[in-house]
C-alpha cells in the first residue's frame, strides 16, 4: 500500500532535540511508519518539522499528539518547530496549537 | 488459483517414502491452501482415500484401478471442487465480516427517538472502505425537562480497537447523561474512560457535546478537539475553550462550554472529520469548506444530509479518506 511512497520521514538523531522531518501526506497508511520511526527515539526530546506536510488526518494527529502526551508525562519536551498551513489549520481546530513552537 | 509454481492440482502418493500417515498431505494443504489435491492410495485402500478427502483432499484414486481417462476426470473434478470450496469459504467470510460490521455500526450510531414535535433529527453514515469500521459514534437523548443532549465523536484511526473504544464512549456518554452528571464534567469523565479502555497508549478521540435548551433558543457547545458544528445561516459554532482531544492529556481540565443563541427556525449540522478529509484535485479541504456546503444543502425543511454528503463526495478525487457521520437536527420555534 505504501508502494507509492507519498510520505517521507527523516530523522536526525545527532541533533538535540531529535529532529523528525516529515513531508507529504500523513494519513492512515503513513501513520504507522511515522509511529515506528519515532518509537526508537529512546526517551530523548523530540522536535517535529512539518513544514512539508501537505495533508494530515486523525491517524497522523494521533501519532504526534500521542508522542506529545507521552513526553509531557515523562517530563520531556516534544514540540512542532515548523508547520505547513494544512497542519496549522488542523492543529487549530483540534486544540493542539499549543504544541507548535514559536 | 494455481500454486506458486503454477500447478492447479497436485496428485499425491500417500505412500511417499519418508512420510508417515497423512503427513505429506497435511504439509501440502498447509503450504498450498489454494491448490487442489488428488491422493493416490495403495491397492484396495479405499479407507485411506476417504480419510484423505475428509482431511482436505478433493478426490482419491486407488493405484492400479484408475486408467488415464479416470485420472484426467478426477483431476478436473478436483480443480473444480477446490475452486467452489474456496469461493464458498470467501463468501462465508465476507458475510461474517459484513454482519460484524453491521453490529458494530449499530453499537456506534444510535437511532435516537425525540418525542418533541418541534424538533427533527436525521443522521447518515458513510464508511470510507467497505468492511472497515472506524470509531465514529453518535447519540442523542431528550431529557425530561425538554432539553436535548447530543454527542458526536471520532476515535482516531481505523480498526476493531478503535470501533470498540467508540462503542465504549457512546455507552459511557449515554450512561453519564442519564445519571445526571454535570455536563461541565462529562467529557473529562470520558477522558478517564479512554485511559482505562484503550489498548495502545496513544488512542484519542475528538468529541463534541451539545446541550440544546428546553426553549430551543440556545445551544451550549462543548468540544474536545472536534470540528465545530455548523448552524445554517450562521456558520460554525465554536467552543472558545479549543480544548485538545480526549486522551491527549494537554490543556484545561474543565469544559464550561460556549453558549450560542439559536434563531426561530434553525438547522444544525454536527459531523465527524471525515467530511472534510475528502481531498479535492487541488489540495485538501479544510473545515472552512463545511459552512458553505451546509448553506448549499439547506432548504426549507432544514439541511439535507444526503445533499451535504454528495457535495463533498463530488469533490473527492480519491474517494473518502475517512468515515463520515452527519447529523442534522432542526428546531421550529417560530409562529
Amino acid at each position: 500500500m505504501s508502494a507509492d511512497a507519498h510520505v517521507s520521514i527523516q530523522i536526525d538523531r545527532s541533533s538535540t532535540p531529535m529532529l523528525v522531518t516529515v513531508a507529504g501526506e500523513v494519513d492512515a497508511e503513513a501513520a504507522p511508519e511515522l509511529a515506528e520511526a519515532i518509537a526508537g527515539s529512546g526517551g530523548s526530546d523530540l522536535a517535529f518539522d512539518l513544514a512539508g506536510v501537505t495533508f494530515i488526518d486523525s491517524s497522523g494527529l494521533r501519532v504526534i499528539a500521542g508522542a506529545a502526551g507521552e513526553a509531557e508525562e515523562a517530563g520531556r519536551r516534544c514540540t512542532v518547530v515548523a508547520a505547513s498551513p494544512a497542519v496549522e489549520r488542523i492543529f487549530a481546530m483540534t486544540g493542539l496549537t499549543s504544541l507548535i513552537d514559536g | 488459483m494455481p500454486a506458486r509454481d503454477g500447478a492447479a492440482c497436485v496428485v499425491l502418493d500417500l505412500g511417499l517414502p519418508g512420510f508417515t500417515g497423512f503427513e505429506a498431505l497435511d504439509r501440502l494443504l498447509a503450504l498450498e491452501p489454494a491448490t487442489a489435491v488428488v491422493v493416490l492410495t495403495g491397492w484396495g485402500d479405499q479407507d485411506a482415500g476417504i480419510a484423505a478427502v475428509a482431511r482436505g483432499a478433493q478426490d482419491y484414486l486407488v493405484k492400479g484401478e484408475a486408467d488415464g481417462a479416470t485420472i484426467a476426470r478426477s483431476i478436473r473434478f478436483a480443480v473444480e471442487r477446490k475452486r467452489s470450496q474456496l469461493a464458498a469459504a470467501a463468501l462465508a467470510e465476507a458475510e461474517v465480516r459484513q454482519a460484524e460490521q453491521h453490529r458494530l455500526e449499530r453499537a456506534l450510531l444510535a437511532e435516537p427517538v425525540l418525542r418533541r414535535v418541534d424538533l427533527s433529527l436525521t443522521s447518515r453514515y458513510q464508511a470510507a472502505r467497505p468492511g472497515v469500521v472506524s470509531g465514529d459514534f453518535f447519540d442523542a437523548i431528550e431529557l425530561d425537562d425538554g432539553s436535548v443532549r447530543l454527542v458526536v465523536g471520532d476515535v482516531a484511526g481505523h480498526g476493531a480497537d478503535e470501533a470498540a473504544l467508540g462503542v465504549a464512549l457512546r455507552a459511557g456518554w449515554r450512561s453519564l447523561v442519564l445519571a445526571g452528571l454535570d455536563p461541565t464534567d462529562l467529557l473529562l469523565a470520558l477522558e478517564d474512560l479512554i485511559a482505562a479502555e484503550r489498548r495502545s497508549g496513544d488512542e484519542f478521540a475528538t468529541v463534541c457535546d451539545l446541550t440544546i435548551a428546553p426553549d430551543l433558543r440556545s445551544v451550549c457547545v462543548r468540544s474536545a478537539g472536534h470540528p465545530p458544528p455548523v448552524l445554517a445561516g450562521r456558520g460554525a459554532l465554536v467552543d472558545d475553550a479549543r480544548r485538545a482531544p480526549l486522551g491527549v492529556r494537554l490543556g484545561p481540565r474543565d469544559l464550561p462550554g460556549t453558549h450560542h443563541d439559536l434563531p426561530a427556525d434553525w438547522s444544525l449540522v454536527a459531523y465527524t472529520d471525515g467530511l472534510f478529509e475528502v481531498r479535492s484535485g487541488d489540495g485538501v479541504l479544510a473545515a472552512e469548506a463545511v459552512p458553505p456546503a451546509v448553506e448549499a444543502a439547506a432548504g426549507r425543511g432544514g439541511v439535507d444530509p444526503d445533499a451535504l454528503i454528495a457535495a463533498f463526495a463530488g469533490l473527492g478525487a480519491e474517494g473518502w479518506r475517512d468515515d463520515v457521520a452527519v447529523i442534522v437536527i432542526s428546531g421550529r420555534t417560530g409562529s
